[in-house]
């Protein structure tokens, strides 16, 4: 086991083949080296992610401000409120924000890259030597092919998780936490509606991720059994002529080709399902937060929200509010 | 445009899944783009316009007709879902089972060209690379186009001047994905490549583990991998690098849209030009998302269609291999006896090749006789061998096997009567006797023990536990190099093959035994012909022939006396062999 251990040193999965599910110890390990390895540049990216998190996040004031003046002048045009004056101003601070942010961006993505494969040939050289010393003996023990996939799959799956899994973690998590914000800043029975929806989408995108992930593995195991053969039979494919065996062959492979058929069908079809769902649980999300908004709207109802509490009163519901709410579902 | 076709035939009964996904998709993308359209239209402006007069019912009936749309895109990005998995299932299915039958039909020679691990990566990663680009095709290469020019259309019709955006922004981004994706293909290439040969250096090492160790090597092996290792990282960062313009530029355009919809739309609203208000606002900014969304798709479709054009490439290159073994109209199905004539024969593996592996041999062997092959590495003798069962065809004149030219037989018959043993011998998964019966289907059990006691290998299998029925693992791991021999000889004497042909097939075996199995072959099978490839003389000086070739040609022929007596080859070889002076043998 120790062996293992140490050949395995870095690659994100307990053992080959036993992938999906990545836990949060696994994530811990790999951020920590990452940050030992890098201690600027990991940093400095995750400044950078934060900071276009917060500014993707941010549109839906601006936007909510500009509907705002534009209901009140087109409603009362003795307002005092102006294009020039009250508008402009707002989508020029706006723009601010943008240049900073594609800045943070840029710089953030191209040191993304550095760190992540700079990381991983840190990863792939530990591996390679720890695997110089092990004995002969765990060679002997261990299938070929499993040794192989910790230098493919799972540096594939390491490459994921720097790449991608801890940079969207950190963008989704500051998104989440500020647009949650914003919206208890304009409403809370809304924050509430659509804090349902997320809850729901959740359980769902579980539910069908459970399901699919059964297929998934079930999948796996034919891809292994199929390549088995194949592998077999390719090596073994001037012992077959010799033998007359082609076709005996082929029908052994179409045996499994048939299952290979029938478990990558279920599983593509299921992962498929997931997109649609989640899309479309968002559009329903969209028509109730919409509906329900007009319905405050129309009730004159108050509106109970974060500013009420600052301002001490409570402001009924407005359509900039309903616009803003309905960009950040 | 060749390769398509070829890959096209490929669908054949997943037409129909295939076009039902493309017609879904089309429907998805409809509604899709409608959403926003009723949405601003119907229930933003409305509420707008009407404020504190609007009536709940409008926005209730508007409400259910989006949820219904919602629901009817969620069953046509459902059903297209399962219909695009299983049509890229299927014709992936269809692709491995044309390579892999196309590969049964190859000869040594179609093999040769292809190495078995790049035939196991074609049926394998780049049948999944081909497939997931085909599903993509179906199901995305379809709606993206579509929701683009929706999304541009309802815009237009909502939005009038401020569908102006998209002017700058569908171009810069268009070009600027494509700039990306052609810069980025090449590094990527070369970073697959890279990979392929740091993949080919680990198993390498896996597999030599033991001349690694054996030879202090390690400490070198390190230094090699780190190097290359440094490379793929160099490669993959700079391609990577190119590939992460993406997201700035994709944020541009986004904060662009934004900007100038804002900008430009509350000037329009609040002077009252061309009708716009806060719905088409709203709705402008949703559209905007969706067309750089599906701007995003393409240009992703377009590097995976680009990646996975190499692998289709290595696919078609198999499927339209063209055996080079072919067997003639009327051919022979009967078999006389195991004579076999070489006459002028010469002999190149590619037909482009200068060197000739045989060149002008001319021999007799009569039915029923042991004929023992010596020579160096490279002298022609397993190329001699492999014409007889016409594993390669010769170049020049003719091989016979009981009087007629192989190429007139019919190949099964041939292959069925000729049986050989091939110097790289190998045993597949499943147990003893089902190795066994690959020499004859119909084999019984009394045959197959008889084939093992003539190969020695009876008394091993039976101290087993489970006998006959062992199971043997893939390459034949769990049995040592002599045993794994011993039965791929017994596998080729179940057929009762006229001749039998052991290339090098006994040299793990030790002397003893290899003595026993030559006495069971001249007591049991006396009427067989029995080539026998050797390394060391004493596996053939009983035999009634011995041939001594060099440099692709025959240069002595004779029995084990004469040739000690003429061969200047012969005689330094068993005298290398038995360490002593052959003329006190005499």
């Amino acid at each position: 086991m120790k062996k293992d251990k140490k050949l395995r040193e870095g690659a994100p999965n307990g053992a080959p083949g036993g992938r999906p599910g990545m836990d949060m110890k696994v994530l811990k390990r790999v951020l920590r080296d990452l940050f030992r390895f890098y201690p600027v540049m990991a940093p400095m990216m995750t400044v950078g992610i934060i900071f276009a998190a917060l500014v993707s996040a941010i549109p839906a004031v601006f936007l909510q401000q500009v509907t705002n003046a534009i209901d009140v002048i087109l409603k009362n045009p003795d307002s005092g409120l102006t294009w020039s004056g009250d508008v402009v101003p707002r989508v020029l601070l706006l723009i601010g924000f943008y240049v900073l942010s594609i800045i943070a961006v840029t710089i953030e993505t191209q040191m993304a890259a550095i760190v992540t494969q700079g990381f991983l040939g840190k990863m792939r050289k530990a591996m390679f030597d720890g695997m110089q010393d092990l004995p002969i003996k765990y060679f002997d023990t261990h299938k070929h092919g499993d040794i192989m996939s910790y230098y493919t799959n799972d540096i594939d799956t390491l490459r994921q998780l720097v790449g991608q899994s801890f940079p969207t973690l950190v963008r989704a998590g500051v998104i989440v936490v500020s647009v949650f914000f914003i919206m208890l800043y304009y409403s809370v029975p809304l924050t509430l509606l659509i804090l349902t929806g997320v809850i729901i989408m959740i359980l769902v995108s579980k539910k069908l991720g459970g399901g699919f992930a059964k297929y998934f593995i079930a999948h796996q195991k034919t891809v292994g059994k199929s390549e088995g053969y194949v592998q077999e039979m390719m090596n073994g494919q001037k012992v077959i002529k010799v033998f007359n065996r082609e076709r005996l062959c082929l029908e052994g492979y179409d045996k499994i080709n048939g299952e290979l058929f029938e478990q990558n069908y279920r599983a593509n079809a299921n992962a498929n399902m997931l997109g649609p769902i989640i899309m479309n649980i968002g559009n329903v999300i969209y028509v109730i937060a919409a509906i329900t908004g007009c319905m405050l709207l129309v009730g004159g109802v108050g509106n109970p929200n974060l500013q009420s509490l600052f301002r001490g009163y409570m402001s009924p519901m407005s359509v900039s509010i309903i616009v803003a709410f309905l960009s950040m579902t | 445009m060749n390769v398509i076709k070829r890959l096209a035939s490929c669908i054949r009964e997943y037409k129909r899944p295939s076009i039902l996904t493309l017609c879904l998709m089309v429907g998805e993308a409809i509604i899709e783009s409608l959403i926003p359209f009723i949405t601003a239209g119907r229930l933003i402006n409305t509420i707008q316009v009407k404020g504190a007069d609007l009536e709940m019912g409008d926005i209730l009936i508007t409400g259910v007709i989006l949820i219904v749309m919602a629901l009817c895109s969620l069953t046509c990005g459902g059903l297209a879902g399962f219909t695009a998995a299983k049509a890229s299932a299927g014709f992936a299915k269809n692709l491995r089972h044309d390579v892999f039958s196309k590969v049964q039909t190859f000869s040594f020679s179609n093999i040769d060209k292809f190495s078995s691990s790049s035939l196991v990566t074609r049926m394998t990663t780049d049948v999944t690379n081909v497939q997931m680009s085909y599903m993509m095709i179906i199901r995305t290469a379809v709606r993206s186009p579509l929701m683009l020019v929706f999304s541009v259309i309802m815009a237009a019709i909502m939005g009038g001047w401020l569908a102006a955006t998209f002017v700058v922004v569908i171009p810069v981004l268009a070009v600027g994905l494509l700039v990306v994706a052609k810069k980025a293909m090449p590094a990527f290439r070369r970073v697959f490549r890279r990979y392929d040969k740091l993949n080919e250096s680990i198993e390498e090492n896996v597999r030599a583990m033991r001349v690694v160790k054996g030879f202090s090597r390690e400490e070198y092996e390190k230094q090699k991998f780190g190097v290359d290792a440094d490379s793929i990282r160099d490669d993959f960062t700079k391609a990577e690098r190119i590939v992460a313009i993406n997201t700035p530029l994709m944020n541009f355009c986004m904060y662009f849209n934004m900007a100038f919809v804002l900008l430009v739309g509350s000037y329009l609203a609040i002077n009252k030009i061309g009708g716009v208000n806060i719905g088409h606002i709203s709705a402008l900014l949703t559209y905007g998302m969706q067309v750089l969304m599906s701007l995003m798709m393409l240009s992703m479709i377009y590097v995976i269609i680009t990646i996975s054009a190499e692998s289709a490439k290595r696919i078609c290159e198999v499927l339209e291999e063209t055996p080079d073994l072919a067997e003639r109209e009327g051919a022979v199905r009967e078999i006389k006896d195991g004579s076999i004539d070489f006459e002028g024969v010469s002999f190149k593996y590619s037909k482009e090749g200068k060197l000739d592996a045989l060149s002008n041999i001319n021999l007799h062997i009569s039915s029923g006789m042991t004929v023992g092959i010596l020579g160096g590495t490279g002298s022609g003798k397993s190329s001699l061998v492999q014409l007889i069962p016409r594993l390669y065809d010769v170049t020049e004149g003719s091989v016979k096997v009981g009087g007629v030219d192989v190429r007139d037989y019919g190949l099964a018959e041939l292959r069925d009567e000729v049986s050989m043993v091939l110097q790289k011998n190998l045993l597949f998964s499943g147990t003893i006797k089902e190795n066994l019966r690959w020499g004859n289907e119909d084999a019984t059990d009394e045959e197959l023990e008889a084939a093992c006691r003539l190969a020695q290998a009876d008394e091993f299998i039976n101290s087993f536990p489970d006998g006959y029925d062992t199971y043997i693992e893939q390459g034949g791991t769990n049995v040592s190099g002599g045993q794994k021999q011993r039965l791929c000889i017994a596998r080729a004497l179940v057929g009762k093959p006229k001749i039998l042909i052991l290339d090098d097939s006994t040299s793990a075996v030790d002397t003893k035994t290899d003595a026993l199995i030559r006495r069971g072959f001249r007591e049991f099978i006396p009427e067989t012909t029995k080539i026998i490839i050797a390394q060391r003389t004493a596996s053939v000086e009983d035999a009634d022939m011995i041939i001594v070739m060099d440099k692709g040609t025959i240069v002595d022929c004779g029995r084990h006396e004469e040739l000690l007596e003429t061969s200047e080859i012969y005689k330094e070889v068993y005298t290398q062999q038995t360490g002593g002076d052959f003329d006190e043998e005499r």
